[in-house]
Formats: structure tokens, sequence, C-alpha cells
């Protein structure tokens, strides 16, 4: 029941993230700031709901494969988001 | 340099322990398992030479709850400015002399300031990590300083 | 808690469809990819939704898959954009900020 109600609330953060995440995608002027956005905000947001999932998980093996899976967009994004801001700032963008 | 046994150990356990994850620790899967882990290995050398050790990565529980409060805050940041009618962002560019090694350890800094509020790493010029701020108005070079200090911890010497 | 994670599925949803936008609509070409790289977040959060409302763990795999493909679509575009489309965007050169 508790535990009902912290991933509810942790779900609820998560989408607070994703929406401000991705209104900085939108209203945010240039390339690399979108990138700020979409790096910081939307992938915390995904940990948070990934955490959310975890206190619902009937055993350690779906635990660890949740883990797993904020690892690797973790990894992925502090990864992918060094290569598109050198490839944006390559392409000419300020 | 030749490859070290010992590093391709540590990288055999590593995928294994992966494939246990993924399979849920089932025991019929587990000869292909090695088989994954073994080609995973060599693809693995093949892309970083397992020659020596670049990262300490036992280390990396130490500096995982720092990096876990550093990754909230600068997701708070990023929101509260996307969210403000006013919308209080001064984008520029910074350049920072690092001190630490170039490649991977340079790498891993530059990944974790991304994650890091207003900072964006991309990449290097002449040797100076070039780094997208959302306020250059704020004191970022003293506060990059600090988590250099703290991936410094994770390189091996 | 079901109907309050299909609210929740609806939001992430809606953030699909915002990146969507980016995707079409640039205007710089690492807008379009980030747009993308934000469908593959948002898809993954999905995922995970769907496997709370499902409870089958086999939805898990399928967000991992789609973590990895996210991430290489990525990779692949910035190799893609290097003069020999092998590389590192680094090598490339190139103006000061």
């Amino acid at each position: 029941m508790i535990a009902d109600a912290v991933t509810v609330l942790l779900i609820g953060a998560g989408l607070f993230f994703f929406v401000a995440g991705t209104v900085g995608f939108v209203r945010f002027p240039d390339v690399h700031s979108r990138l700020h956005a979409l790096t910081k905000a939307d992938n915390l947001g995904l940990g948070l709901v990934v955490l959310g999932a975890a206190l619902q998980a009937p055993d350690a093996a779906t635990v660890l494969k949740l883990v797993l899976v904020w690892l690797l967009t973790l990894a992925a994004a502090a990864t992918v988001a060094q290569l598109l801001a050198r490839s944006a700032l390559e392409d000419g963008a300020p | 340099m030749p490859a070290s046994p010992l590093i391709l150990a540590k990288r055999f356990a590593l995928f294994a322990a992966l494939w246990l994850v993924l399979t849920a620790g089932a025991l019929d899967g587990l000869p292909f398992g090695a088989a994954a882990a073994a080609a995973a290995t060599w693809t693995s050398h093949r892309l970083l030479p397992a020659d020596r050790d670049r990262l300490r990565l036992h280390r990396l529980p130490a500096i995982l709850p720092r990096f876990l409060w550093g990754s909230l805050s600068g997701g708070l940041d990023v929101a509260a400015r996307a969210l403000r009618p006013r919308m209080p962002i001064r984008p520029g560019w910074v350049r920072y002399r690092s001190a630490l090694p170039a490649g991977l350890p340079l790498v891993a800094l530059g990944g974790e300031l991304s994650l890091m509020p207003g900072t964006l790493a991309a990449g290097t010029r002449e040797g100076d990590l070039l780094l997208h701020c959302l306020d250059v108005g704020a004191d970022v070079v003293s506060s990059v300083a600090v988590e250099e200090q703290r991936i410094r911890g994770l390189v091996a010497p | 808690m079901t109907d309050l994670l299909y609210v929740a599925a609806l939001v992430i949803l809606a953030n699909v469809a915002v990146s969507a936008w980016r995707v079409l609509h640039g205007p710089a070409r690492a807008d379009r990819i980030m747009g993308a790289q934000l469908i593959g977040t948002s898809g993954v959060a999905l995922l995970v939704l769907l496997y709370l409302i499902h409870g089958s763990s086999g939805v898990l795999d399928l967000a991992l898959l789609l973590a990895l493909l996210a991430a290489f679509a990525a990779v692949g575009y910035v190799k893609s954009r290097s003069a020999d489309g092998a590389g590192d965007p680094e090598v490339a050169g190139g103006e000061d900020p």
C-alpha cells in the first residue's frame, strides 16, 4: 500500500521532468540549449519512472533488469549528448 | 602492448553478469551466455584494447551518491529554466583546460558534466574541453574543477 | 493504480507527439535526431509503464532493446556526418565557437 503510494509519487515526479524537458526542448532558442533539456530533464524523468516501477517488482531479477534499463539510458545519454553537441558545433551551430 | 589476461577476464565476468541479469539466472541458457560473453569480450578488445587499466570502476560506488544528486539538481535546474515564463537562460561557450589525460578519462568527465546542472561537453579543441553553458554568468569553471577532482579518483595512474 | 498508470502513459505519448514535431520541423539536422532520441527515451518510459500495467517482464526486454537502438541511431547519425563516414566529429576541425 505504501509502496503503491511511493510508486505513484515517483512516476508523477518522473512525468514532471519529462514534461519540463520537452517544454525546454520546444522553447530553448538554440540547438545546444535544447540538448541540455533533453539530456538532463528527460533522462531524470525516466530514472524516476524506473525507480517507481522497481518498487513494484516481484523479484530481484526484475529489479536488476530495471536498473539495467536505467543505467543503459543514462550512459547512452551522457555519451550521445557529447557526440551530438560536437556534431552540431561542426555543422556550424553557434 | 599485448592484451592483459586479467583485464580480459574482468570484462568477461562483466559480460557474463549482464547475461545472468538478462536471463534472470536461467541455468539452461548458460552455454549460450558463455559464448555470447566470449564474443562480447573479443569485440570489446577490438574496440578498446585491453592492454591497461584505464578507469577504476570499483571506485564508482563511492562517487555514485554525489553523481545522483548532481543529476537530480541538473534536471531541476533545466526544468525550472524551461518552465519559467521569462526563461532565464544565457547560453554560451566556456573553454576549460583539464589536467586529465585525453581519451577515456576526459570523455568520462564530459559525460558527467553533461548530466550536471548547466554544462554540456562538446569534445576538445587544442586540448581544452569545450563546454556549452545554459548560463554563462554562473561560476562554471570552479564547479567543473570539483567534478574533475571526482573523476580523477577514477583514473588509473 | 492502473487508471493512473494509463494517464501517465498518455502524458508520455503527448511527449512523443511533441518530439515528432521537432523531427519534422528541425530546424537544425541535430534537432531532428534529438527529437528521435526523445521518442526513444519516451518509448522506454512507456514500455516500463506497460510492464507495470500488465506485469509481463518480457516488456522490459523490449525497453532495453529500444534504449540500445536509440543510442546506436544517434551514433550512426553522428558518424554519417563526418567526411569519411567513420569518424569522430572531433577530427573534422572547424571554427571556434
